[in-house]
This record gives structure tokens, sequence and C-alpha cells, in this order.
């Protein structure tokens, strides 16, 4: 980008993680976020652990330890979604809203748009967005439930913090079935690396399916192309354009 | 400086708000196959871009049939102070709408009354504030 | 004024940042939009919501004749709560007796069109907003969802409550995309000029309506919009509509934002997920082997 800024970069007082002196600020002396992100990672295939087949590119997982603790019955049905994953998995089946943290790690980009008091999250996949309010505010008392969830952020030293709830039981966390309840509880944490790379995390709670919390992590890698921004995936439209071509039925 | 141009305009705005603008309602439902059901509320759904009611109704040969009512956009409700959780399982409705074209069970939500008369999403904030009748617009 | 050092400073000063050159007007905040989308001078009947003819038109109607309750239709009210009553300029501006440069051919194509839309002939007769796609730049506002205007450095990004739809106006004179690159919120470069951010826009295509009467605009659509802060509470918008392959020559449009009460949020308007409008009014589409 050809911005024009110039940049005094003054000491870092105390922060959780350190972040290099090189990270470019905003005007609100936060680490500066903004631009288009992308992983570089197969989770939106299998967030854990998955040998290649046809179709899906092989992966080291995301979760910590490699293990998602299930509780017994849940374990159970997670093999049965991976069994119908080709109907069920509705991201993928029907170009639905992929929810929280799945967003992060489609294979598509995103925009983080950062400002003091509000941070959007611009996703190209299914044009999924989510606005994040940061300005100390609860979660709303009964919230429809939602497909992105409810977003509130905050920053911990240079950490950017977004606590997420309010979650329907639709969405899962890839297309190996791996899923959650409506009691979902997701806890985001985006540190700049450095200019190029968000160490991201996504540490997970959910007492009606799993036996305790559990955490993702990957790095963000920051869209360098020159002139880079987010086109449109409307795989809902393209869906319908081939279901429907020959509407109507009856 | 910006000027302001005085033109009559209609006031559209405060009036005929179109609900739903994303969809051809005409389109869908069929004004010929009026439909009025009683049964209990198994299930609502608060999605976009329709809030859905789902009810059990106990049909003429005593089959029980599920049928699905297509309401309006729930983001209007939950602004109006209605929240999740407001209307109970097990709620006995009565219903009236239009049937989809489709022939499904499935149809919009026109009206719907609880048994003492009282009718749902009448207007005012959230449930046990309505009373019979009103409906402060 | 360019400095471009990465000299730390064992400083008191904590993240001070001097961003030069990239100073906007301030528009941020969340918005309801009006007047956008307007009659004609001879509009034709709008075959899907004929309102007055049909009772059933998708209108929160006084008189309760609507599809749903009526509270549905009144989440604006809350958006609109302590906003001035305001007389704008609002639907087509120019020309002023709203009679659109129409090719005649493409006249006669478009209303023909609009007889096959209720009920829909086929697919490519289904309104757009019907399909839960993006509703470019004229479709979208629907009384009960708002606007909300960002501006991180060097952009300005206006995201909708209304099917989570955003734009991303970049401000540092990027060319357009590609030629073969077809969107339907185009593709949006910025400028400002004093209080009033310009944006051009390109790439359509080919699917967005103007309006129920006016159902799609070619992929040879050109807008220009303009934003004018017109006082601390409002932004006037013009935006005029160059395309070629309908018309004879552009025509333009008006209408405002005004500021919601504080507190009001954004609210997810998840669209694909809860619709049923195709089935319903096709039917379900045959099984497909996976």
């Amino acid at each position: 980008m050809n911005r024009a800024r110039s940049i005094i970069v003054c000491g870092l007082l105390l922060s959780a993680v350190a972040v290099p002196q090189t990270v470019r600020r905003t005007i609100d002396g936060k680490p500066d976020l903004n631009g288009i992100w992308q992983v570089l990672n197969t989770a939106a295939w299998d967030i854990q652990d998955h040998t290649g087949q046809l179709g899906v590119p092989p992966g080291q997982g995301v979760v910590e330890g490699n293990a998602i603790p299930y509780q017994p019955w849940a374990a159970a049905k997670k093999k049965e979604n991976f069994v119908s994953r080709a109907t069920a998995d509705q991201a993928e089946a029907n170009c639905f809203l992929p929810g929280v943290p799945r967003a992060t790690y489609m294979p598509f980009p995103f925009e983080i748009v950062q400002t003091p008091k509000t941070i959007a999250l611009v996703y190209e996949f299914a044009h999924a967005l989510r606005t994040v309010p940061m300005d100390g505010s609860a979660h709303p008392d009964g919230l429809p439930d939602t497909w992105m969830g409810d977003s509130r952020g905050r920053w911990n030293g240079d950490t950017l913090v977004v606590d997420v709830n309010s979650f329907n039981d639709q969405t899962w966390f890839d297309h190996a079935g791996n899923f959650h309840s409506d009691a979902l509880h997701v806890v985001e944490r985006y540190t700049l690396a450095n200019p190029d790379h968000i160490s991201y995390e996504a540490t997970v709670e959910d007492p009606k399916v799993f036996t305790r919390p559990w955490k993702m992590s990957m790095p963000l890698y920051r869209r360098i192309d020159k002139n880079a921004k987010l086109l449109e995936y409307e795989c809902v439209f393209y869906q319908q354009e081939e279901k429907f071509k020959n509407a109507p039925f009856k | 400086m910006q000027k302001i141009f005085m033109f009559a305009t209609a006031s559209l705005l405060f009036a005929a708000m179109p609900i739903a603008a994303h969809h051809a309602f005409a389109a869908e439902f069929d004004v010929n196959q009026p439909v009025k059901v009683h049964g209990t509320v198994t299930k609502v759904e608060f999605v976009n871009p329709h809030a859905w009611i789902y009810v059990d109704v106990k049909e003429a040969d005593g089959k029980v049939v599920n049928w699905h009512f297509e309401l309006g956009p729930p983001n209007a409700l939950f602004r109006l102070g209605w929240k999740k959780g407001a209307i109970p399982e097990g709620t006995e409705v009565d219903i009236t709408g239009f049937r989809a074209k489709s022939g499904e069970p499935v149809a919009n939500g026109r009206s719907i009354t609880l048994p003492d008369g009282r009718e749902l999403f009448s207007g005012g904030s959230g449930p046990g504030e309505n009373k019979p009748g009103e409906n402060k617009q | 004024m360019l400095l471009s050092n990465s000299v730390s400073v064992a400083a008191v000063l904590f993240g001070a940042v001097v961003a030069a050159g990239q100073s906007q007007p301030d528009l941020q905040g969340m918005y309801t939009r009006n007047g956008v989308v307007g009659l004609e001078g001879q509009p034709p009947e709008n075959p899907i919501d004929p309102s007055g003819k049909n009772p059933l038109s998708v209108s929160n109607r006084g008189d309760g004749l609507g599809p749903y309750p009526g509270i549905f239709g009144q989440g604006g009210t809350v958006l609109r709560q302590g906003q001035a009553r305001q007389q704008r300029r609002t639907g087509i501006v120019d020309p002023p007796d709203r009679n659109l440069p129409w090719k005649p051919a493409e006249d006669a194509k478009r209303r023909d069109f609009l007889q096959h839309m209720n009920p829909a002939a086929d697919l490519r007769h289904v309104e757009l907003n019907a399909r839960c796609a993006l509703p470019g730049l004229f479709q979208g506002e629907d009384g009960n969802n708002p606007y909300q205007f960002l501006q991180p450095p060097g952009a300005v990004v206006i995201l909708y409550d209304y099917n989570h739809t955003s734009r991303v106006i970049h401000l540092d004179g990027r060319p357009h995309v590609g030629q073969d690159i077809r969107l339907f919120m185009g593709d949006s470069i910025g400028r400002w000029d004093g209080n009033t951010l310009i944006v051009d826009t390109t790439n359509f295509n080919g699917r967005v309506a103007y309006s129920r009467e006016i159902p799609y605009l070619s992929d040879q659509l050109h807008t220009v919009e303009r934003f004018t802060i017109a006082d601390e509470n409002t932004i006037d918008y013009e935006v005029t509509i160059d395309d070629p392959a309908l018309f004879t020559k552009p025509w333009k449009v008006a209408g405002y934002f005004t500021r919601v009460p504080k507190g009001v949020e954004s609210l997810e308007f998840a669209c694909a997920e809860g619709s049923q409008t195709l089935v319903n009014m096709f039917g379900k589409p045959p099984e497909r082997g996976r």
C-alpha cells in the first residue's frame, strides 16, 4: 500500500506478549492489525492431524495436544458427523456462514478493519461479517442465536482479545465434523508477531459438548500482494444457479 | 454548503415500511390457500431472515403434523425488547396465514393468538405486556 | 513528511503515532439510510408487490393485512427514535421529471422481464433480494437495518446489517480491478474532496437491481457516489448512474443517512441460512448424487 505515514514508535510498556518495535501502531497506540490476512494451513478440512485423501490436503493439526476433549456422547456424534459430512457440513454443503473460529481458517482471505471503538472482521467466504465493539460493553441479554456469534473486544496490552458467545448449534469447526452446541464460548487472541504475521489463538469452551476448554493456534499471514483486496465468493448464488437451473419443478 | 431541497417527499418512511423486502411474499405463499391451525409450539427459531414457529397440529385423522410458520425478521423483535426464549415450548396457539405454494405444511404466520385471546407479537415490548386487542404502533 | 525509520525510543510516551497525509473528515457511526430507491415518472406496474392491489403485499400495513404480525416491521422505530424529521432530496433527482433516458428497446425488455417475475418463470426472473444475493449499491434498505461507517487508515468501510454486506472503499488511488472480475457490489475507489467522499465504482456483474421496477442494471454500469457530511447527524447521498447498455445518458439518485440513537448495535442478519424462498416458489430441486 502506498501510504504516507510517519511513525514514531515509543517504548513498549507492560504487555503480556512482546511485540517487536518494528510493528506499526494506530493513532490510539495499538498494534495495527488493519489489512488482509489468510491462513496457510488445512484446518478448514480438519483441525486435527490428518492424512491426505483425494480432495483433502494433508495437514498437521492446529489443536494444542491434537486432542479434542469430547464428552463420550459427543465423540460418537463427531464420528457420525464425519460420515455424513458431504451433506451435513452446512458451510460446505449450503455455503452457510461458517461460524467462529472456522471463518478465520477457511481457505479465503479476510480483512481486519481496526478503529479505536469498533473492529470489523470482513470475510471473503460468503461475505461473512463480524463487528466487534471495543467499548467495554457486555454481551446483550437474550440475543437470538447467531451463526457468527456476538463479539466483544478489548486490548490486553498488545493482544486483541475477542470474547464470543450467543452462537447457534449449526456450525462445525471444520469439514471433519467437529461440532459444538449453542453453549459455545470462544475467546480469540490476535497478537502481531511481526508486521506481516499475527499469532492467532482460539480457546473453545462448551460445557454441553466438551469435558474442558481446549485451544487452537495458528499463524495468520498478511496478504502482501500488490493491491490485495477481498473479492466475492457468493457460493449460495452459485449453488442456486446450479440447483434451480431447471426450475420450476412442479 | 449542501442545500436542502424541499421536495414533497411522501412520508413513506414512516408509513408503509416494507418489511422483508428481501423476498417476494406473494410469490411464495398462496392467497387461495388460507390456513388456520390450532396446536402446541415445539420450537421457536429466532433466525434471520425470518423467525419461525414450529407447531404440532393434530389433523382430523389423528395424525400429528409439525407445521412450520414463517414470521418476520427477528432483529426487529429484539430491538423492540423481545428476547430469546420468550415463547416456551408447549405454548398452545391459534395461527392464521396462507399456505406455501409448494404445498408443504409451511405457511406464513399472520396472526398468532394464545388461548386467552391475547395476540402474540401485537405491539408493545416483550411478552406479558400485551393486552387483548392492543396494538401500539 | 515521510519518515521511514524504525528506531525505537526508550521513552515514557507509549505508542504515539502520527499519521501524516491520511486525515479524513469523520463520518463514523451507525445510520439509517433513506430515500435512495424511488419511482420513475411513469413506472411500470410492479408485479411482485403492487401495493394497494395486493392485500398480501410485503408491507407493514396499518390495517393489519400484512403477511406477518405488524410488530415485525417495527424494528425501524427504534432506529429512528430521536431522529429529526428531514426533508431532503430523495429518489430520482435527475432528470427532474423522473422519466429516465431508457434506450426504448431496453425499456421494453425490462417491462417484459417484469411480467415474468410473479410467478417467476424461472430462476433468472427471481429478484435478487429473494435469493439472498448481495444487494448492490441500491437495494438492501428495508427500514429495519442500519448502516455502519468505519474509517481505518486509508479507507472508508460501509457495513450493512442487511445480509451482512460490506464495502471496503480504498482511498489510495489504486486502479480498479481487471475487467474480467465481476462483482455484485462492484469495485469501489474513493477520495475525499473537502467534506465529500467521492466513490467511483465499476466491475458490476449485470445482475443487481435499482428498484423493483428496474430489476437489473448491466455490467457496463459505472457509478459515482457523493457522500457529503451535511451536519453532525446527517450524510447527504447522491449517485450518478451511468449504464450505457440500458440508457442514453446518466441519471442521478439521492438519499441521505441519519444517525441512530446511541446504543444501537449491529445485529446479525443471516439471510440464506433461513431462506426457503426458492423451494417455496419452485418446489424442491431433484436430489443429486454427491
